[in-house]
């Protein structure tokens, strides 16, 4: 054959192959740039959701309040379409549109979630005007989008041949118990009641010894806890004779009564003062209450001091042992599943939760390896699990419903959610959305987005409190507990308080005047002293030891294992830590809670 | 003798024609890919340290095989810049979102390599900014291909390259 004819063939042969093969790459190549876009746009709309919420709820008085908080969560859904919409602009028709490809969003708040997904309204308006009534039919279509009911993160057992025995767990220590569980009488109104509900905090009943309730002080796990002033510093509006408005700051001793905080207006001459609580820059004195809450002071016996960390661990003792004695025994294969079959296999052989805690007792917190204020107890791995499990179940339902929703040639499923995001949402107030259904190139996309809320005033996770210390300069300085420098400078500690006290506060003066102030700075004479974060773990937020180390009370080192302080080397930070988390996770106001 | 002119040259553009350009458009494709490969690695990576708020050993390292997975040698640059609104705290009328009111400190792969070793993971803070970049440091083959023809000199050509940014959404965990 002649080299014209072969080169001839041989172009024949591959121009066409070349051809296809730019073409193929050419669509993966699309896809996976608009995978990587629409990922992107996911996580953003989430965190603007995320965003709305935080905001919402943090200039709202009310958010604790049920009706309140779904307002809320209403508006930050509002924001998470807009935010989509506004970015994918050029890949939807319109903003209604890509209500067809998100088939849920989830909630996850202190003790249950919300899922916000469409449903079948049933109850329809036909016809308008005079002749306008309603029709409730089965068969009828008209798909909704709007919350669910409220569900908690809930797991139900069996124990002496019941299986009326249900547990809600939350994103901390806490859980709440109700079911069969012997008689008793517990809200003492002389009636033995054989079902009812018990909330509190579980501890090792053990570590809380030499309970005072005169000096309201204990030891919880070698250190003492007692009342402790809490001090804020505020910005006061006052109108002076002129009508001018002039700025006021001081700082000012305060307890948390009923939920809210109660300042003390004046703090060197207590019987006299007046108390106050704050609102916008105003002084709002309290009036009938005000004497409630001295008799309150008065039966407290330790002047104007927060209890609320002795109360915790108090409570929290006859909680635990009462836990510990009537769920004594309940293992995983005490669970009872949502289909009905008992223990830890699902019918198929697999485990029912994620995490295999073998045959240890879930409420048994006298164990060393089962302390429930440390991450890694038996406790939360299986709390953990339960909750992944209630989300897990209850969203694949509602993604799978929506399958009879939408005309789309696509089955929505439930994307596999990896282990980090499920240790994120079962211990952070998140957003999970999903967006799934959109043809990419020759694939349907389906991704989802985790986004937590560290900064909430829902849940206080170990990380949420900063301790309050002088350093050698004599400046204020606040740091995590985990510090090397606060170690170090343990006798100086001056107090803890939340995350969200170190952020700013602002008071409005009028249309074109804002002040903004910090709650942690002091006042000395005429002058403010501010408060900084260290720089060896706030500024540089990795410069800390674990806090389940300092909890138990033994830091060790991260590659020999050696011991670098010990429990006596440890005892005013931990005093303050322990304290400190007590005090603000009693304090936190909790709507469902008996 | 004209025709054999003809058929030497002849020979030599199929040559050309056969072998060099089909491998030249081969290796210019698979360098798109690593290109893609590189580019998504590096978004992924940076928003999972941006939505979780820490940087881990693990992730890293499996960042790391995932780039070197399409066979190149990279140049991986990270930085962190630490966000400090201490600055800012001590001016009660000044807005904390005003550039210039607050200060960034910065560390740099080796500072971040080294932490990584020690601890098995960096947290970060809401409002840190995490950068990662990725250059080839070998010569792909499209590279030798296009260097057989013409050359760019100078030390920083590279033909695979991602990066990406993000501002840290939440405060990393224990």
């Amino acid at each position: 054959m002649k080299l014209q004819s072969m080169a001839i063939i041989f172009v024949l042969i591959i121009v066409p192959i070349s051809f296809v093969m730019a073409q193929y790459l050419q669509t993966q190549i699309d896809t996976i740039k608009l995978q990587t876009a629409y990922n992107t746009t996911l996580i953003t709309a989430t965190h603007d959701a995320l965003k709305a919420f935080q905001v919402n709820s943090a200039n709202n008085k009310y958010s604790s309040i049920s009706d309140s908080k779904i307002r809320d969560i209403e508006a930050s859904i509002n924001t998470f379409y807009n935010s989509l919409g506004t970015k994918m602009q050029s890949n939807v028709n319109s903003k209604d549109s890509l209500y067809l490809y998100v088939p849920a969003i989830v909630f996850t708040l202190y003790d249950g979630y919300y899922i916000y997904s469409s449903y079948n309204n049933i109850y329809n308006v036909i016809k308008q005007g005079d002749e306008e009534r309603v029709r409730i039919q089965d068969s009828d279509k008209n798909y909704q989008d709007a919350l669910k009911p409220y569900i908690y993160y809930s797991c139900q057992y069996t124990k002496n041949g019941t299986d009326r025995i249900i547990v809600n767990y939350t994103l901390d220590n806490a859980i709440t118990v109700y079911g069969d569980l012997g008689k008793a009488d517990l809200d003492g109104d002389g009636v033995q009641e054989s079902e009812y509900t018990y909330s509190g905090y579980l501890i090792n009943p053990n570590d809380v010894k030499s309970i005072n309730n005169t000096n309201k002080t204990l030891q919880y796990k070698g250190v003492t806890i007692r009342p402790e002033t809490l001090t804020e510093h505020l910005i006061i509006l006052e109108t002076d004779t002129n009508g001018d408005i002039k700025e006021v700051e001081n700082d000012y001793n305060y307890i948390v009564y009923n939920n809210q905080k109660v300042y003390l207006e004046n703090a060197s001459n207590p019987l006299s003062s007046r108390y106050f609580w704050y609102n916008d820059g105003e002084k709002k004195y309290l009036q009938s209450e005000a004497k409630n809450l001295q008799q309150y002071i008065d039966d407290n016996g330790v002047g104007f001091k927060s209890i609320s960390g002795f109360e915790y661990y108090n409570q929290a003792v006859y909680f635990s042992k009462w836990v510990n004695d009537k769920l004594t025994g309940i293992r995983q294969s005490s669970i009872v599943q949502n289909d009905g079959t008992r223990g830890q296999y699902k019918r198929n052989g697999e485990l029912y939760l994620s995490v295999d805690t073998g045959t240890n007792d879930i409420f048994d917190t006298t164990k060393a390896n089962n302390d429930p204020m440390l991450s890694s107890s038996i406790f939360n791995s299986h709390r953990m699990a339960v909750i992944q499990k209630s989300i897990e179940t209850n969203l694949t339902t509602a993604i799978a419903n929506y399958n009879n929703r939408t005309g789309l040639n696509y089955e929505f499923v439930m994307p596999v959610i990896n282990a980090e995001n499920w240790y994120n949402i079962a211990n952070n107030v998140s957003i999970i959305s999903f967006m799934q259904g959109m043809i990419i190139g020759q694939k349907y996309y389906n991704n989802y987005s985790v986004v937590t809320n560290t900064r909430n005033e829902e849940v206080i996770n170990e990380q949420s409190v900063y301790i309050l210390a002088k350093n050698e300069d004599g400046n204020l300085e606040y740091h995590q507990p985990g510090c090397e420098n606060l170690i170090k400078n343990q006798q100086n500690i001056v107090g803890t308080y939340t995350d969200l006290s170190f952020l700013r506060q602002s008071v409005k003066v009028n249309e074109v005047r804002t002040l903004y102030f910090y709650p942690q700075t002091r006042r000395n004479g005429d002058k403010n002293f501010f408060t900084t974060g260290c720089y060896n773990c706030i500024v540089n937020a990795s410069g800390g030891y674990n806090i389940d180390d300092i909890v138990s009370g033994t830091i060790r080192d991260n590659k020999t294992g050696g011991v670098i302080y010990n429990t006596s080397q440890l005892t005013k930070l931990r005093e303050a830590y322990l304290t400190g988390i007590a005090r603000e996770r009693f304090d936190l106001y909790k709507s469902n809670f008996n | 003798m004209g025709d054999s002119l003809i058929t030497i040259i002849a020979i030599f553009l199929a040559a050309i024609l056969m072998f060099v350009v089909p491998l030249m458009s081969l290796s210019e494709r698979t360098d798109d890919i690593s290109q893609l490969a590189v580019q998504t690695a590096v978004t992924e990576f940076v928003d999972k340290v941006k939505t979780t708020g820490k940087l881990t050993t693990d992730d890293y390292d499996k960042f790391l095989t995932t780039i070197t997975a399409t066979g190149n040698s990279f140049d991986v640059e990270l930085v962190v810049h630490q966000l400090d609104e201490n600055p800012s705290e001590k001016v009660t009328e000044a807005e904390q979102t005003k550039i210039g009111e607050n200060l960034y400190y910065d560390k740099y792969t080796t500072q971040i390599e080294e932490e990584l070793a020690d601890h098995g993971k960096i947290r970060l803070k809401e409002g840190d900014i995490f950068t990662a970049t990725v250059k080839n440091t070998n010569m792909t083959i499209a590279q030798t291909l296009r260097n057989f023809f013409y050359m760019i000199s100078g030390n920083d050509t590279y033909q695979i390259a991602g990066q990406h940014t993000g501002i840290v959404a939440v405060n990393g965990s224990n």
